[in-house]
């Protein structure tokens, strides 16, 4: 297997928890179907065969036990990965979370400190619907002590799941499903796991518009860029993976130059990492040419049928559109443009990541 | 089961217990410095006591809001308590915590975790720990009545017995959540039903006696050591309310014969007749003894007022850890 030249995210994830936990022995997994033939979306798979059940724990549904476990162990000096497949199974074990993982090391004057990562799925599409599509990386943002993550690109969720387990402090590190396909040329058995990214990765460089964005979105405006750069338009676009603590700087050099923005939050509109990013624009006293524009989920829940779907996601042509408007860009020249990402629509259907998905999960 | 030496050493960790928290509320409201909730073990020191002096300092325990007296049986310094209840920098966490956030590292008291059940799923990752790498240590979590309630508990149980973990749940069983009786809750007041259905056993015994405590604890700790899960119910009541220094008795929520039952088994008057009885100690002995630990605890107090409070400028320290 080491000889491919493109990985998933999947597959680098794997890949990365096989080279640390192989030179880590304090490295142990919890979770609910790590080791069986799902694996945690092949994230997991076969490491169960090279690391025993002692290290990595199938665990009872219990996901308030076995959260506090984790924080548990790591107080004696484990580091503990759990796995759940959906983050709404979070919602059991917030208790944990928010009460000790987050509050151990202050809480005990800097003695004990909760090495723990707690990997959660968003998901999307195949009907997943209320309580299997939520993005809540916002509200874990909100609380002080816990550290977000939000890998998109393989190789940088090899770089932030690392930095994720060797964090002294507990990291959310939240997986949108579709992510999990990205794929991108690269050898995740090679790359430098000890380097620290930063929160900001500029995807583009450009002098008209700062688009910020984050999880699925990324991937989904950087193959929009793509078609906006044959038309000489030049888009500076900021990828945050990293969403607490917020680091934004890059933001506002980007807003110096451009005094134009449009943010792509995979997460909810209200309240949401938008939010937050916006506030701190209006604080900085920036000059915008433009008021700027946000995108994020609808003030509803995520439906299940697909025939709700358009209206529910920030999508190609939604995000094109307020581009159109952010730059004043004429009617001929949208339409043509409009046209282009058409053609890069490459999915069938709205409700798969890939056409060769057939779910259900 | 249990000498003379044993005998000795868990009345002074009792006496030295009430003789602590009798002057944290007998300061409480007169001082006005010790500013945050206290939940007092005041009727209860048998349990800690009796559990605590079968364990070696390599052991680890967790606990509750009401966790002075498992701090102190477990041999937690006691000036970084009373500093701590203090809010003072020099307390066991900085004033960081309070009176239900201890914590002492150099005893294997690995903290008191105030929502109530929130400490047992700790208590199961520190046993899986010591399970997985052989330490040669087992974990008690302590629990009340109340905690008895909540699913982390019963998650908690079937986790014990599905690894065989090496943990001891000790339930002190004190009849109120706050003001609501046992009654009011469940359907019954014997929590072995719980074990019994993990396939965990169990032994419930009067947590007010000391000499009927220390020896089941120490028959069951044994047990413990060979990584089997075992839960301990100890009956016992609260003196004083439920949070505070006082007696709360005027709201007349508790039966006044029951009180009255329990008021009669103080386990420190206890262990004390029993004592003096069988010639373990004399008078004199207790003379000295009250006067030893009145020092004690009196230069804690001492302590504790002259310390200075942390500074605000450290507020944010610790929030993140390098």
């Amino acid at each position: 297997m080491q000889n491919k030249t493109t990985y998933s995210l999947s597959e680098s994830l794997r890949v990365t928890l096989e080279r640390l936990m192989k030179k880590d022995k304090r490295i142990i997994l919890f979770g609910e179907g790590i080791d069986d033939n799902s694996a945690m979306f092949q994230t997991t798979k076969g490491l169960t065969k090279l690391f025993g059940k002692e290290r990595v724990v199938e665990m009872p549904l219990s996901e308030n036990c076995f959260t506090g476990a984790a924080i548990g162990s790591s107080i004696l000096g484990d580091k503990v990965v759990v796995n759940l497949q959906r983050v709404e199974f979070s919602l059991l074990a917030l208790e944990q979370i928010f009460n000790n993982a987050a509050k151990i090391y202050y809480g005990s004057n800097g003695q004990h400190m909760s090495r723990t990562v707690f990997r959660m799925v968003v998901g999307r599409g195949w009907g997943q619907g209320p309580v299997h599509a939520q993005s809540l990386e916002s509200v874990f943002s909100s609380i002080p002590g816990l550290k977000v993550f939000m890998p998109v690109f393989p190789s940088e969720g090899c770089q932030l799941l690392a930095e994720a387990i060797n964090d002294n402090n507990p990291v959310i590190f939240i997986e949108h499903r579709w992510c999990h396909y990205n794929l991108e040329k690269f050898n995740p058995w090679k790359i430098n796991l000890s380097q620290k990214i930063n929160a900001i990765k500029k995807l583009s460089n450009g002098k008209d518009l700062s688009i910020v964005s984050n999880g699925y979105h990324s991937s989904e405006i950087f193959t929009l860029l793509k078609i906006f750069k044959k038309f000489g338009i030049s888009i500076d676009h900021l990828h945050l993976r990293k969403l607490n603590p917020l680091e934004i700087d890059a933001v506002y050099s980007s807003l110096k130059k451009t005094g134009r923005l449009l943010i792509v939050d995979s997460g909810q509109l209200k309240q949401g990492i938008n939010s937050e990013i916006l506030s701190r624009v209006f604080e900085k006293g920036l000059n915008l040419k433009l008021p700027p524009i946000r995108m994020g989920l609808p003030d509803h829940p995520v439906p299940s049928s697909r025939g709700f779907i358009k209206s529910v996601y920030p999508n190609y042509l939604s995000i094109a559109e307020n581009i159109f408007k952010l730059l004043n860009i004429k009617k001929d020249k949208s339409l043509k443009i409009f046209n282009q990402i058409d053609s890069i629509i490459k999915r069938t259907s709205v409700d798969v990541p890939i056409n060769d998905f057939k779910g259900p999960f | 089961m249990i000498n003379n030496k044993n005998i000795i050493k868990g009345h002074l960790s009792m006496k030295m217990i009430r003789a602590v928290e009798d002057e944290i509320a007998f300061r409480y409201y007169k001082d006005q410095l010790m500013r945050c909730p206290v939940h007092l073990s005041i009727g209860q020191e048998a349990a800690a006591v009796g559990v605590c002096e079968n364990l070696k300092s390599s052991d680890y325990i967790l606990s509750n809001h009401r966790c002075h007296a498992h701090y102190l049986a477990k041999g937690g310094d006691l000036n970084s308590m009373i500093c701590e209840i203090h809010g003072k920098a020099n307390g066991c966490v900085g004033g960081r915590g309070g009176s239900m956030h201890l914590q002492d590292d150099s005893v294997n008291f690995l903290g008191s975790f105030p929502i109530v059940g929130s400490a047992i799923p700790l208590a199961i990752g520190v046993a899986m720990n010591i399970k997985r790498l052989k330490k040669n240590s087992i974990v008690v979590s302590f629990l009340g009545d109340g905690a008895v309630e909540e699913g982390s508990f019963h998650e908690s149980l079937n986790f014990a017995s599905v690894f065989k973990l090496p943990i001891l749940f000790v339930v002190e069983n004190n009849y109120y959540s706050i003001q609501t009786h046992i009654k009011d809750r469940q359907v019954s007041d014997n929590f072995t039903r719980f074990s019994n259905s993990n396939l965990i056993p169990s032994t419930r015994c009067d947590g007010n006696n000391f000499i009927d405590t220390f020896t089941n604890a120490k028959k069951i700790i044994k047990e413990v050591r060979k990584s089997k899960p075992y839960l301990l119910q100890l009956d016992t009541y609260r003196f004083v309310e439920h949070c505070g220094p006082n007696s709360d008795d005027h709201l007349k929520y508790r039966d006044g014969k029951e009180l009255n039952h329990w008021l009669k088994k103080c386990p420190v008057s206890h262990i004390e007749r029993l004592m003096l009885k069988n010639n373990i100690i004399n008078q004199e002995y207790l003379i000295k003894l009250n006067s030893q630990i009145q020092r004690k605890v009196i230069s804690a107090f001492n302590l504790a007022i002259r310390s200075p409070l942390p500074k605000s400028r450290d507020a944010s320290k610790y929030s993140y850890a390098k």
